[in-house]
């Protein structure tokens, strides 16, 4: 009897670490047959590449992740800090408001202040009709350049930054911060010497969502016209119908990718980042002087105002205008569909997630973790790359049973998977595992392992400890990652394009085919439609973070 | 209840070994305690006891059961083995009872509760059933750790440090209060722990461990009275270790004077020895001819603790009754009346 | 708990699944259309409605659907493949991802030059790509063609969309066709330099900006200007109204036209609805709709057109067969890279 105990033991542990193997198999399918073509022999089209684009690319995506890097960290960071430990008017308010900009989708940011602001539109043309200029009179900022890009892309990914920084810093240990104070340093020093570099690796996870969102971005820069890493990969790809060399672009930009990641690692070496003391009180708060007060209140209310009040107000405006043609009951249709495959994906999506991560802290072999790191790694790879990769094995796999069924059985079983929300929802988790696996990842940490422990020693499996005292314990990072990543989802337009089903269409899809299609004003229903759907799940987000804290009362 | 056995234990993280051979057993019902400074490997044997740890080598053994070798490990939640961790690790999401109530899956609703009850009872806390573990002090949280640990009457309990955190007092005053507790519910259990103290408080049987080796098991009287070699003689009460020389098969000479007492036979006379002075073998006496300067005390209460400087130089601690109170400075008379003659060869 | 949850996720992907399985057991057609849902739903419901034939369709842009063609092989599901210009038709063709239509109805009134040589596709609408200038600033007797879009009169001076746009990747496949590549390369280099601000936005951007007065002469395809012109909104409206159209080398091979066309897939499980959708599309009335929705121009003489594209006048059009933007188009980017055009 106790041999059939063990025995099955072991093998319930085998089998999940076979499992996180599989996953991470299955995970990098669609881009490894992406970058399979990487091994075919040298062509005519990389060269030319290599000597005309290249350095464009280079130059463009450089200058891109480091200005929206340095953009959302300032945005990022100053509103957290000064939302968590400062008090001034309006803090409570502001720290919800402060993640709105996370529900607008990047590329409708892009369309409505390219309407506003563009040279031919409403600001330029009242400013030559008061100032009675022409073109060239004056100098305004161009909003369709690489500047442009930065401040659209910043205004709506800083909530990654905010919200991981103001997770941690609610999170730091007040004795710290105490302890800072009396070795005499003043409240901006002890937030720059002991605040900020004990929440480095949270403001860091979100600075590299950030980045990852960045690079893999394609709706903003291509209609800026902005030349990076994606764009480049459409061109070659599907303009020049050549995929060996987009691949060897694709590939390029997961080496950018991953030389980031690798820096930081380094960078941060041993140093330990762990919470100092499990004692928390009540956080401190600076009251701010009525000046400095107008000024944190200033410094909060432009990023909510630039990256969604007005953004919004535009939609809603335009809205009002088209609503009559643009708004039947398909419109609520494609809500549904919008809705539906956002919370199946992303329940999907953070079940996989609990499984890697928990997976991980089981077993925290190398092996382990460089599966874990490759699954998540469909996030830097944009959606279109992960779609096609996940169409083209998809449809391999059917014809082979198709081929194999007809052979055989004298009948064809036809495309099982392909064409199916099936295949859409894979490539949604695929593309957006690295979110909710990196909320969770951070859940998991603040877990003392002598819990695991305690309910082991309890009579718990390890998978019975997982339901009965992790995600509980870390039912706030569930939420958290459910949420993010049905807010990605909703906003998602390449891979839904190219996998949907027949007859199938989404919010995003409505809008980008309207939008491209240079019908601004139709498009806005539907994406103020993503973004009061988005807003749902966002403030849920901010209630929960607001609400949540180590110490305080459950 | 069951007996554990541990035979030939070794453990090694990254090449390096942290325990090394140990061999014990524990008889039912007995409250065992490995006793080391930190770093000695004590956390790892236990952990090793629980399933956590995976020995390199040996064989753990509960009951005639073989729970972990080097090839099979039981895993812990079939060992049916209760912890109490150093951190108390309850449960923040659940609250006291709850917590309790935590390892009695397949118990049915009415027995569950009951038992609850028994164990809010036993430790004295039924009026928190309802509270949640931030809610507790420290002696509170300890205490409901025991009660969740206990609660599925495992064939065995192990304690990680379990009074570390708290005040010296309160350290004390829980620890009678846990053994009354075990001994009631009739528990076998293993507490962990650098404090001698504790370990005599709650122990039967001791196992002193250093460098992942068993240095000796014995209970706390024997530990302290018959060390089996110097580390245990250092680490176990205070004392000092004289030079000395083996006269016959009972008699040993010191610079403190001759000391009488049994030697074992594989000292032979005329050899090299170390000889272990305990403060209570030193005797405060105006009238011995021997006088020692007085280097240092410290204040006991009802005792002062000299440490004297003999002639020779050599240094020894001597336990005095507080009325006899002298200087930093002055000499004293003192003289030895050993009555466990504790001997080590010379190396 | 977590059973119930499994169940649950179990069953909705399996609905979610099923959903696509059944094809090629009704009377239907499944279409993959570049062509956006708005400018041909309306078009395929009245199919629906006169023939009883159940519409499917999914809308993608064209490469990614000729991707999905490829990789689905014989067992996909589309019967007809829609594009928006005739470089993608050729390309699929050229991927043995089409078959020929056969129809005696679609040879006679549609022009061989808007067909594909050996009968793979069809076009069904005309979309010419034209100059516009600002009426106040410019005299439409200095256009000529589009050559001269290259002389440095125009310096800082032209509106045109990136290179990434297909419709300039088929313009300059054309100029390839008539000049050949070395001229064509120094004819692209100029007309960079005479651009008077890095390519970005659409079509319609660069007739804004130019009614705004940061240029003097855009490059637009024709529909764009006339759904400015009749949308709703007024800034659009206002701007275009300060436009003129000009039809480019009316002398010589005559303006630069692209088709929106349709083919039926080579492992078509309906292909005889796939034909009777395409010569349905090639029908007077869906003639008409094509140049009444969209402002485009019909491919069939007889079909009626709007007021709008009567007021514009006659034109003659280039008769450079349509296959030929498709071989040249990769030898068009990279040219247009070479040249530096964004």
């Amino acid at each position: 009897m106790f041999r059939d105990r063990l025995a099955k033991f072991s093998q319930m542990f085998r089998l999940w670490q076979w499992l996180i193997f599989f996953i991470a198999a299955l995970f990098s399918i669609p881009a490894l047959s992406v970058f399979s073509a990487l091994f075919e022999s040298q062509n005519a089209i990389w060269d030319h590449i290599k000597q005309t684009v290249l350095s464009d690319y280079l130059a463009n995506s450089f200058i891109l992740v480091v200005g929206v890097g340095v953009g959302t960290l300032l945005l990022g960071v100053s509103t957290a800090w000064l939302t968590s430990l400062c008090r001034f008017p309006a803090k409570r308010v502001f720290s919800w408001m402060l993640l709105l900009p996370m529900a607008m989708p990047a590329y409708v940011i892009a369309y409505t202040y390219t309407g506003l602001l563009d040279f031919a539109g409403p600001v330029q043309s009242y400013l030559r009709a008061v100032m009675g200029w022409g073109y060239g009179d004056y100098w305004f900022p161009e909003v369709r350049s690489i500047g442009g890009a930065i401040t659209m892309l910043s205004l709506v990914l800083y909530p990654y930054v905010y919200l991981m920084a103001r997770a941690a810093f609610i999170e730091q240990s007040i004795c710290v911060l105490e302890v800072s104070r009396t070795l005499g340093c003043s409240p901006w020093q002890s937030f720059r010497r002991v605040a900020v570099p004990l929440a480095r690796p949270a403001i860091v996870a979100g600075l590299s969502l950030v980045l990852m969102e960045t690079l893999a971005d394609y709706g903003t820069v291509s209609y800026f016209g902005i030349s990076v890493f994606t764009t480049g990969i459409f061109r070659t790809w599907f303009g020049m119908g050549d995929e060996v060399a987009a691949a060897k672009l694709a590939a390029m930009l997961l080496t950018f990718i991953f030389t980031l990641v690798v820096l930081e690692r380094v960078s941060r070496a041993k140093a330990q980042y762990h919470h100092t003391s499990t004692k928390y009180s009540q956080l401190p708060e600076y009251r701010l002087s009525k000046g400095r007060a107008v000024l944190a209140m200033l410094v909060c209310a432009i990023p909510v105002v630039l990256g969604f009040v007005l953004p919004a107000t535009i939609l809603g405006v335009w809205t009002v205008e088209t609503y009559a043609s643009m708004v039947d009951k398909h419109f609520f249709v494609l809500a549904w569909n919008s809705f539906s495959l956002a919370a199946i994906a992303a329940i999907i999506s953070v079940f996989v997630a609990l499984i890697l991560a928990y997976g991980k802290r089981l077993f925290p072999s190398s092996m382990i973790k460089v599966a874990v790191r490759v699954s998540g790694m469909g996030y830097a790879i944009p959606g279109t790359v992960v779609a096609v990769g996940v169409m083209v094995p998809f449809a391999w796999l059917d014809n082979t049973l198709d081929s194999y069924a007809r052979a055989n059985w004298g009948f064809s079983t036809g495309l099982i998977l392909s064409g199916t929300a099936i295949a859409l929802i894979f490539a949604y988790v695929v593309r957006f595992l690295a979110v909710s696996l990196q909320a969770i990842e951070s859940g998991l940490g603040k877990i003392k392992h002598s819990m695991d422990d305690a309910a082991r020693s309890l009579g718990c499996s390890p998978a019975q400890s997982l339901y009965r005292v992790h995600i509980p314990l870390m039912k706030g990072s569930v939420l958290t990652a459910l949420l993010i990543v049905f807010v990605d989802i909703m906003k998602e337009l390449p891979a839904t394009l190219i996998l949907r089903p027949f007859n199938f269409n989404t919010l995003a899809v409505r809008a980008f085919e309207l939008a491209s299609d240079e019908r601004l004003a139709d498009a806005s229903s539907a994406a103020l439609m993503i973004v009061v759907t988005g807003l749902v799940p966002v403030l849920m987000l901010s209630y929960s973070i607001t609400f949540s804290r180590a110490g305080a009362n459950s | 209840m069951k007996p554990l056995k541990l035979e030939n234990i070794s453990v090694k993280f990254d090449q390096k070994p942290v325990i090394n051979d140990v061999s014990l057993s524990l008889q039912s019902g007995k409250i065992g305690c490995f006793l080391g400074p930190s770093g000695c490997g004590k956390t790892t044997l236990l952990r090793v006891v629980a399933g956590f740890q995976r020995p390199d080598a040996g064989i753990v053994m509960l009951g005639g059961e073989v729970l972990s070798s080097s090839t099979r490990v039981v895993q812990p939640e079939h060992r049916n083995i209760g912890m109490v961790f150093q951190d108390f690790a309850l449960f923040p999401h659940l609250t006291v009872a709850e917590n309790i109530k935590f390892g009695l899956r397949g118990w049915s609703k009415r027995d569950a509760q009951r038992r609850v009850d028994e164990l809010l009872d036993l430790v004295g806390l039924s009026s928190l059933a309802r509270s949640y573990s931030h809610q507790l002090s420290g002696g509170q949280q300890q205490r409901i750790a025991l009660a969740r640990a206990l609660a599925p009457k495992p064939d065995l309990l192990l304690m990680d440090e379990p009074f570390s955190s708290m005040d010296t007092e309160l350290r004390e005053q829980l620890a009678r209060e846990v053994r009354s507790i075990l001994i009631e519910e009739s528990m076998s259990a293993i507490i962990v722990t650098h404090d001698q103290f504790e370990a005599f408080a709650m122990a039967d049987d001791i196992c002193v461990l250093h460098e992942g080796r068993v240095q000796q098991q014995a209970n706390g009287y024997s530990l302290y009275h018959e060390p089996a070699n110097p580390f245990v003689a250092n680490f176990i009460g205070d004392g000092v270790i004289l030079d000395g020389q083996v006269l016959s098969h009972n008699e040993v000479k010191t610079e403190l004077g001759f000391i009488y007492g049994e030697i074992a036979p594989n000292l032979p006379v005329g050899c090299p020895v170390q000889v272990l002075v305990r403060p209570d073998d030193v005797v405060h006496d105006d009238d011995a001819p021997d006088h020692a300067l007085v280097v240092n005390k410290a204040f006991r209460g009802s005792e002062f603790l000299y440490t004297l400087q003999m002639p020779s130089g050599v240094r020894v601690l001597c336990l005095a009754p507080s009325h006899h109170n002298h200087a930093v400075g002055s000499k004293i008379g003192v003289r030895l009346e050993v009555d466990h003659l504790v001997v080590f060869p010379q190396h | 708990m977590q059973n119930k949850w499994v169940c649950a996720l179990v069953s909705a992907v399996v609905l979610l699944s099923g959903s696509a399985a059944a094809w090629a057991t009704e009377n239907e057609v499944n279409v993959y259309s570049a062509r956006k849902e708005q400018l041909i739903k309306p078009l395929l419901d009245k199919f629906t409605q006169q023939t009883g034939i159940k519409t499917n369709l999914i809308t993608a842009k064209a490469d990614k659907l000729l991707t999905r063609l490829r990789s689905e092989g014989r067992n996909s599901p589309a019967d007809v493949f829609i594009t928006t210009d005739a470089g993608r038709l050729y390309r699929a063709k050229d991927a043995d991802l089409l078959q020929p239509l056969k129809s005696d109805v679609l040879d006679n009134v549609i022009p061989q030059h808007l067909r594909d040589k050996d009968g793979y596709w069809v076009g069904l609408s005309q979309r010419a790509r034209v100059i516009f200038y600002v009426k106040d600033r410019v005299s439409p007797d200095v256009l000529s063609t589009y050559e001269d879009l290259a002389d440095p009169k125009w310096s800082k001076r032209i509106c045109i969309r990136g290179s990434g746009n297909i419709y300039n990747q088929s313009l300059v496949a054309s100029m390839i066709a008539e000049h050949g590549e070395e001229k064509t390369l120094a004819w692209t280099k100029s007309l960079v330099k005479n651009m008077a601000r890095p390519p970005q936005g659409g079509d319609r951007d660069q007739i804004m900006a130019a009614a705004a007065g940061q240029c003097d002469i855009a490059v637009a395809n024709t529909y764009y200007y006339g759904m400015m012109l009749s949308g709703s909104d007024a800034a659009q409206k206002e701007a275009a109204n300060k436009m003129g159209l000009f039809w480019p080398n009316q002398e010589g091979r005559g303006a630069h036209v692209n088709v929106s066309g349709a083919g039926i897939a080579k492992h078509a499980p309906n292909k005889d609805n796939a034909l009777k959708l395409i010569e349905f599309l090639a029908s007077k009335d869906s003639q008409s709709w094509y140049a009444e929705a969209n402002i485009e121009y019909p491919v069939r003489g007889d079909a009626e057109v709007s007021q709008q594209l009567k007021s514009w006048g006659p034109f003659k059009a280039d008769h450079l067969n349509l296959s030929v933007l498709g071989t040249n188009n990769m030898k068009a980017v990279m040219l247009m890279d070479q040249a530096g055009w964004k």
